[in-house]
């Protein structure tokens, strides 16, 4: 397996908690959510994909909330977001309900276990729309809408992206101030973006060498796209590719410096995201021809695209599963996917679901 | 363990860059698993057979449960037994077509053979009752009723017949004949025949034979019809 280096960079992760330090750029939003979120017991969190929602909650929300103040529970929808829910909502329980126990009554028992307002968090919630039923989103609604009315110390929070918000004003019938509290996630603005890279290339002891030009400016001006914006994990891996760059060419011994050199070697950029999949791909058809002599080519693609839907979004996959698909429809040994699967780990291209 | 794409970017840029043929066996999977979906809630939404044709390019490597196995088989099974009951529809409606034909065109037949016979059974009654007329007539005259072969002489069976030609003497083919109410063609060696049947009563003793053909001048001429056959040639004049 090839040695990768491996920035200290979130990359495509999200920010936790701990990562308050290195978590810029979002103080405005962070405030306004924690104002939402106090104000009412339903707050709907939108935006464009890639703007850093899941961060906001994690991250900015998190550090504003005392862990006395909040027992929060992060939902995902998995096979069906109702079963999600219970399985969240029975890992939290320290006094475990009866698998019949309502919902309402689930999240009371939490609430007497924790003494806390219980905060369901339903992160990524585009994939009940994208992989989800009618009926299961009218279940879902149904039983939300039961829990908010209810007298249990419950707060609901909706993150999404919004190309599936209009999806949510099919319930309105069901919850009526499903709207009423929203809260969009803008793109970052310019100023925003240079306090994310000097703050962060300030944590991890980067250097940013400011000859006659600002270097954050350089890579700002690299990574606008065609309506002059900029994508946040364009720049996570714009910045990791600087730091693995820079620690190839070997410069100063301990130190990472980002100079004009180095930004002008990271060539014309036309898609930074794309740039970095076609290389890591390609390196890893390299390692699995090493590996495997039998194997065909394009089989780390087969395996990224066991994790795609039809609609061109991510959907989560078992790993068993996801083996016995491939040796199925295109006899790709198991041992070559868990190889796969672990590279893109190690590669952050994938990660697993917790 | 469940894994997947750290970010929306990644599955974006791996469903751009996926094989065609990928993405349509995905769909096709896709699709099938919908359908079943609707079948389990509906209990009776078959594939069809478009439908079908369009997963069957993939269907031996489709990532299929047992039960959505059935589901396409008996998809499969419905639509076969569908094709073939219209098949024997269509069969059924090409039969039927002809066997209305048929039994129009029969019944058409039966009418003209009904029609025929009535006028058969009409003409036989006018004969009878003639025989009848002139056989009580006889009787008046005679003590004996005469025999049937007798009165029937009466009615006399005339043929008259010749050859049309032009002033050179060729014979003129498509001329018409007519003799009251008789009509009939010359055929290309200028020859005509008319078989006549007459009531004593109803004979002029010389009618007029007219023949008529473009561009000679009409002919008309009495017969005599004095004798069974009779021989009337004819040359026509030009205009």
């Amino acid at each position: 397996m090839a040695q990768q280096i491996k920035s200290p960079f979130k990359f495509l992760d999200a920010y936790d908690k701990e990562d308050k330090d290195i978590f810029f750029g979002r103080t405005q939003e962070t405030y306004e959510l924690y104002d939402r979120i106090q104000e009412t017991n339903l707050v709907l969190l939108y935006g464009a994909s890639g703007t850093g929602k899941t961060s906001l909650i994690n991250c900015g929300l998190g550090n504003q909330f005392e862990s006395t103040d909040w027992h929060p529970i992060f939902i995902r929808r998995k096979e069906g977001i109702m079963d999600a829910m219970r399985e969240a909502l029975q890992d939290h329980a320290i006094k475990k309900t009866k698998p019949k126990c309502s919902l309402i009554q689930q999240v009371r028992s939490l609430y007497m276990d924790y003494f806390k307002p219980i905060y369901l968090i339903f992160d990524q919630f585009e994939e009940i729309f994208i992989l989800g039923t009618k009926q299961e989103q009218q279940e879902f609604f149904e039983a939300i809408y039961q829990l908010l009315e209810s007298d249990v110390q419950c707060k609901v929070l909706i993150s999404m992206r919004e190309e599936y918000i209009a999806h949510l004003s099919e319930y309105e019938d069901i919850i009526p101030y499903l709207f009423d509290n929203r809260l969009r996630v803008e793109k970052m603005n310019t100023k925003n973006i240079k306090d994310v890279i000097e703050g962060t290339a300030e944590q991890f002891d980067i250097e940013l060498k400011n000859d006659d030009q600002d270097i954050s400016d350089l890579i700002i001006k690299r990574l606008r796209d065609k309506n002059q914006e900029i994508d946040l994990a364009y720049l996570q891996v714009y910045l990791d590719r600087l730091y693995r760059m820079d620690v190839e060419r070997g410069g100063r011994p301990g130190k990472v410096v980002f100079d004009r050199d180095l930004i002008a070697r990271t060539g014309d950029l036309e898609d930074v995201m794309s740039e970095f999949l076609d290389e890591q791909i390609a390196l890893l058809e390299v390692e699995l021809a090493e590996h495997y002599k039998e194997i065909k080519k394009g089989v780390p693609m087969d395996v990224l695209f066991e994790l795609v839907t039809n609609n061109g979004t991510k959907q989560p996959e078992d790993v068993a599963a996801l083996k016995a698909r491939l040796k199925n429809t295109k006899n790709i040994p198991p041992e070559a996917v868990d190889y796969c699967v672990q590279r893109f780990e190690d590669m952050r291209i994938i990660r697993q679901l917790s | 363990m469940k894994v997947e794409l750290a970010d929306e970017r990644i599955a974006q840029w791996v469903y751009k860059n996926a094989p065609i043929e990928d993405k349509a066996h995905a769909l096709a999977e896709q699709f099938v698993q919908e359908r079943y979906r609707h079948y389990c809630s509906s209990k009776n939404l078959l594939l069809s057979y478009h439908e079908l044709a369009f997963i069957a390019p993939h269907l031996q490597s489709l990532n299929l449960t047992p039960e959505q196995a059935v589901f396409i088989a008996t998809s499969q099974k419905k639509v076969k037994h569908k094709r073939r009951s219209q098949q024997i529809q269509k069969m059924s409606i090409v039969a039927l077509v002809v066997g209305l034909i048929v039994s129009t065109w029969g019944f058409w037949e039966r009418q003209r053979y009904t029609n025929a016979s009535d006028n058969l059974a009409q003409a036989q009654d006018s004969i009878g009752k003639i025989w009848e007329t002139l056989y009580q007539e006889r009787s008046v005259m005679k003590a004996d009723p005469p025999p049937m072969a007798a009165a029937l002489p009466a009615f006399r069976a005339v043929v008259l017949q010749g050859v049309v030609t032009n002033p050179q003497g060729q014979p003129l083919a498509g001329a018409t004949v007519h003799l009251l109410g008789a009509q009939v063609s010359t055929n290309p060696q200028g020859f005509y025949q008319i078989h006549l049947v007459f009531s004593p009563q109803q004979v002029e003793p010389r009618p007029a034979l007219t023949i008529y053909k473009a561009p000679f001048q009409p002919l008309t001429q009495s017969v005599a019809l004095d004798q069974d056959t009779i021989e009337a040639d004819a040359t026509l004049l030009p205009q």
